[in-house]
């Protein structure tokens, strides 16, 4: 099965994305599809061997849409100097096709420029240009741009064609308001030109506005294209309605024209052709500044990616070379300077300096960096000089997956989404027949053909469901890209709904709550046992594991300068401990289950357990053939933000639980030192998704926030999975939300955000249904029939225009998200 | 889109420019509806060679006088011809009679002057839009009433469009505050009534009128 988004071109409403939603559901092979009309992709699920993307591209191109190949690869310009005729240019072709991994090779002598597309898994740049040098001529700079650039460019080309168009509209539609506005309220005074007075030029006055109309239609050509080929096709959508109504309005103004012209002076008083023009225009600005916002709603995606520099400055014998950053490869060494932008994901070799993260993680302190740190590329460099060894390079840095996790997360649907597609699928048919039943009303009751005309236009202007299908998605691609920019990867719509339904959170202790690098603090021996020997046997059994105590255990013996050798035999028992060989030695290392299993007698350290634990200290009991040797204590200090995080999440209204498999004393005395009162102690790695399920089953709704290995199927099994982003692989993997801040402060961000963005999306569902069910009998002249006022198709089309706009204006206010601490 | 838009703007304003005259549906239509009406009731005119004025009327005492040639007929170009006695009955002092108006014995005149128009005339329509000629804003078409009309300085006179729809064929009508202005009482003029009308502007404005239907 294969998992993949594809932009869909031609969409113009939720209408629009149902329709590609169903006809590309119906290939055979796919499992599922989903649009996002914001974002203007199809996420869709499929068997590989059964459809691929060519069927995938039929079917949405049969639906009246399109369907965007993806990129292969990159696309780069390289600059050229010495061509100077056409053999040369011919000779540049020639080089750059034969390499393995180039294709669309396109030389222009004119601008000495090469542009190509170019796999980098098979073909380096370097190689490129060295191909270009064999041939005889010289590269110069070079202007990469990857499928997001390109999908960028292709966005901002059309938003600047469709403002071309907008001011055309304008500056023929103006005239012909002013015109309508002077004609239809003579109170306000307006001069009319003599020569287009309605009452002694009838028809010149018809004549101007037809001939000003004209080219507003023809600039909103698009809305008839579309909207009469998906009428065709049986899938109406909004821009029918528009098509219909406006084309109603222009061509019952050419026959009003044609009675004018033929002695029926009466009718320039009912020419309907600023309807036509100016609702187009209207629909088409409430267009435009969707389309605008759209883009702004995408910022968090371009502001991450702007964080990655073009270029890096990479050590090579000695020798400092600036190179595209396409060219860093994994081993190199990166030079990073005071002040600039690590370039890539890597180690610190050498040097020392504070780096600011904040960008990628929130976290606004920088972070001491000194040999043997990570780096991410993308943060900023302090004061000091950082030699780095690449690590990662292109899509697998952290940048790179953050980017790609906030794109994947804005294209899919939250579950109230999906409300607004099942309406908005059958709206559009039931607006026209409310369209063409109100005006048949009005007619039967007499009204003239005039007042049914207007009926008719106002109704099937003002019922666009754009505002309903933009609500959802609009508040969900700015609440995860806000989100991305605090450090909150929310990894969908889905997820960022539940979260904010959440009423129990449930904190894992080590790691999450506390540091999760515990340092030992205490050893006590019994039994005449050697502290250093005890220590340096247990130091050498824990060496192969991964438990932090285990390896604050290694850190203490290191720390003395004990010897250290490698076990003959290690196992180790999930939960409990380790049972290990070291120099013919049996060697029990773990809590006090471990011991209990085994029939050590741990009393003679009885009170010293309970002191230790009261402390809140996690025990290690050390027996060694099969006699208690020593306790050892260790403490895992808490974050300094988690008590305040702590108290936050239960002012917001949740119950906060502690789980943990230490014992109770150590589990209390952490937990009350962070104020929380509900403690799931001695729980083993196995039982966690257990303890949650428990939860839910007392109706909890339930996020469960961990960092671990054995976190992940508690991750999963929560309503609302958390990983910490410091945490490991799998759990980050396993988990809804990402919090890239190491600290809980994130859990209550996350959630505070989550609410706000299902508020923002409530906010705009009210309003787009109010706004229909209002709006469409008040065009459909109810109201008017009880003695109330009747609404124009002008005045419709400004209406409809502003519930698009006010939606994705309201949507856009969750930029302004912040905490209150 | 730039190009459309300035191919568009240029053709619109050559076509208007070019098209004015051909587009004065008002004037051609009115023209002709005058026609049919004459034609329809040839005795509305009285034949009278000699007199220099072409004379309309329905009643014998009412006239729509309308000069043969407008070069001859100094500043009284087209004048409405009615009874006096009416008016001095309402009040009006005809020695504050400014100009447009004169009384000469017995009778009233409301007059207007339409500059030395474009020679002589033998139609009584062809006469009669020599007014329009001057100043195409003294012909009008009123939407209500289905009624086109050439103004007088203080007055008007209107006909039918389709004088078959209407039972208002030609109107003679006078400005009622002016008179009152000049001493009548506007609703107690005999033989004529007062009527409010609405402008274009929607002001409201009173006037007088006297009506024909000339169905038989």
């Amino acid at each position: 099965m294969k998992e993949t988004s594809y932009s869909v071109t031609g969409m113009t409403c939720s209408a629009c994305a149902a329709h590609v939603q169903r006809a590309a559901a119906a290939v055979p092979g796919v499992e599922s599809a989903e649009v996002n009309l914001a974002a203007e992709k199809l996420a869709v699920r499929f068997d590989e061997r059964l459809v691929g993307f060519d069927a995938l591209q039929r079917a949405v191109e049969d639906a009246g849409y399109g369907l965007v190949a993806p990129m292969e690869g990159k696309r780069a310009e390289l600059g050229i100097e010495g061509m100077t005729c056409a053999s040369c240019q011919s000779a540049v072709e020639r080089a750059l096709k034969k390499l393995e991994g180039v294709k669309d090779v396109s030389v222009n002598l004119a601008t000495n420029r090469a542009s190509f597309a170019y796999d980098p898994a098979k073909v380096k740049l370097s190689e490129i240009r060295e191909a270009v040098v064999k041939a005889g001529y010289t590269p110069l700079e070079l202007k990469g741009e990857d499928a997001r650039d390109a999908e960028r460019e292709k966005r901002e080309a059309a938003l600047r064609a469709m403002r071309g168009k907008l001011v055309a509209a304008v500056v023929f539609a103006a005239p012909i308001l002013y015109i309508a506005m002077a004609h239809m309220f003579p109170v306000l005074g307006l001069p009319l030109p003599g020569f287009i007075d309605p009452h002694r030029y009838p028809l010149a006055f018809a004549l101007l506005q037809l001939l000003l109309t004209a080219p507003v239609l023809v600039a909103g050509g698009r809305f008839f294209r579309v909207g009469f080929r998906t009428l065709l096709k049986g899938a109406p959508n909004m821009d029918t309605l528009v098509a219909i109504g406006t084309g109603s309005a222009f061509l019952y103004g050419v026959y009003a024209t044609a009675r004018i012209a033929l002695g029926d002076f009466g009718f320039a008083q009912h020419l309907y052709f600023e309807s036509a023009a100016v609702v187009v225009t209207l629909v088409m600005l409430g267009k435009y500044l969707e389309a605008g916002s759209k883009n702004k709603t995408s910022e968090a995606i371009k502001k991450l990616m702007n964080l990655r520099p073009k270029t890096a400055t990479i050590i090579k014998d000695g020798v400092e070379l600036e190179v595209a950053l396409d060219e860093v490869a994994v081993g190199d060494v990166a030079l990073v300077r005071p002040g600039s932008s690590i370039p890539v994901d890597g180690v610190v070799a050498e040097g020392a300096s504070s780096v600011d993260e904040s960008m990628l993680t929130g976290e606004s302190l920088p972070v001491e960096k000194q040999p043997g740190s990570a780096v991410t590329g993308g943060s900023i460099n302090g004061e000091g000089l950082l030699r780095v060894m690449v690590t990662e390079i292109g899509e697998d840095t952290a940048l790179s997956k953050i980017i790609r996790l906030v794109e994947e997360a804005q294209g899919k649907k939250a579950p109230i989404a999906k409300l607004a597609d099942v309406i908005s699928g059958y709206f559009v048919p039931a607006v026209l027949g409310v369209a063409f039943l109100s005006a048949a009303a009005w007619a039967v009751a007499g009204r003239d053909f005039d007042f049914v005309l207007n009926i008719f236009v106002t109704v099937l202007v003002i019922a666009c469901p754009c505002a309903l299908g933009l609500a959802t998605p609009t508040a969900i691609m700015v609440g995860t890209g806000k989100g991305a920019e605090l450090g909150v990867l929310i990894k969908g719509g889905e997820a960022l709904e539940t979260t904010h339904r959440v009423d129990a959170v449930v904190l894992d202790k080590t790691g999450t709550i506390t540091q999760g690098k515990p340092e030992l603090t205490d050893v006590r021996v019994y039994r005449g046992a050697d502290e250093a020997q005890t220590l340096a046997l247990c130091a050498s059994a824990e060496r192969g594991s991964e438990h932090p105590i285990a390896r604050a255990v290694v850190e203490a013996a290191n720390g003395r300068s004990l010897p250290l050798v490698q076990p003959e035999s290690f196992r180790a028992a999930a939960g409990r401990g380790i049972d290990a060989k070291v120099g013919g030695r049996r060697v029990l290392a773990g809590n006090f289950k471990l011991m209990e299993e085994n029939g050590i007698d741990v009393s003679a350290s009885g009170e010293d357990a309970k002191t230790l634990s009261g402390a809140g200290k996690t025990l290690m009991y050390v027996a060694v053939d099969g006699a208690l040797a020593a306790l050892l204590a260790a403490a895992d200090a808490v974050k300094p933000t988690s008590k305040h995080a702590v108290q936050k999440l239960r002012e917001m209204g949740l119950e906060v639980y502690m789980l943990t498999g230490d014992n109770a004393a150590t589990a209390k005395a952490v937990a009350d030192s962070v104020g929380i009162s509900n403690v799931l102690c001695e729980v083993l790695p196995d039982g966690k998704a257990a303890e949650i399920e428990r939860l839910q089953k007392r109706g909890r709704r339930v996020a469960m926030v961990g960092d671990g290995i054995n976190d992940a199927p508690a991750l999963v099994q929560a309503d609302v999975g958390m990983a910490i982003g410091t945490g490991t692989d799998v759990a980050v993997e396993s988990a809804d939300v990402v919090l890239m801040r190491g600290d809980l402060a994130a859990v209550y961000m996350a959630v505070a955000l989550s609410r706000a963005t299902i508020r923002n999306i409530r906010q705009n569902l009210f309003w787009a249904f109010l706004y229909n069910v209002v709006g469409i009998p008040f065009a459909a002249g109810l109201f008017y029939a009880f003695g109330g006022p009747l609404l124009t198709p002008v005045f419709a089309g400004a209406a409809m225009a502003l519930s698009s706009v006010s939606v994705v204006t309201n949507a856009l206010r969750l930029r302004r998200f912040r905490l209150k601490d | 889109m730039k190009r459309l838009s300035i191919l568009f703007l240029s053709l619109l304003a050559a076509a208007l420019l070019a098209g004015c005259a051909a587009l004065d549906v008002v004037a051609s239509y009115g023209r002709a509806s005058l026609g049919e009406l004459l034609a329809a009731h040839p005795a509305l005119l009285v034949r009278d060679e000699t007199d220099p004025y072409m004379r309309l009327s329905a009643d014998g005492e009412t006239y729509l006088l309308v000069s043969r040639d407008f070069g001859a007929s100094g500043d009284e170009d087209i004048l409405i011809q009615t009874p006096l006695q009416p008016f001095l009955d309402a009040g009006l002092d005809e020695s504050k009679l400014p100009e447009g108006y004169r009384a000469d014995g017995a009778l009233f005149f409301v007059c207007a002057d339409y500059g030395v128009g474009t020679g002589a005339r033998a139609d009584f329509a062809d006469a009669l839009f020599e007014a329009p000629a001057y100043d195409p804003g003294l012909l009008t078409y009123h939407g209500a009433l289905d009624h086109f009309g050439v103004a007088l300085s203080h007055g008007k006179f209107e006909w039918a469009k389709d004088e078959a729809k209407n039972d208002k064929d030609i109107v003679f009508v006078l400005d009622a505050a002016r008179l009152r202005g000049l001493g009548a009482d506007a609703a107690n003029v005999a033989g004529w009534t007062l009527v409010t009308m609405q402008d274009e502007k929607g002001g409201d404005f009173d006037v007088l009128i006297k009506a024909y239907d000339l169905a038989p």
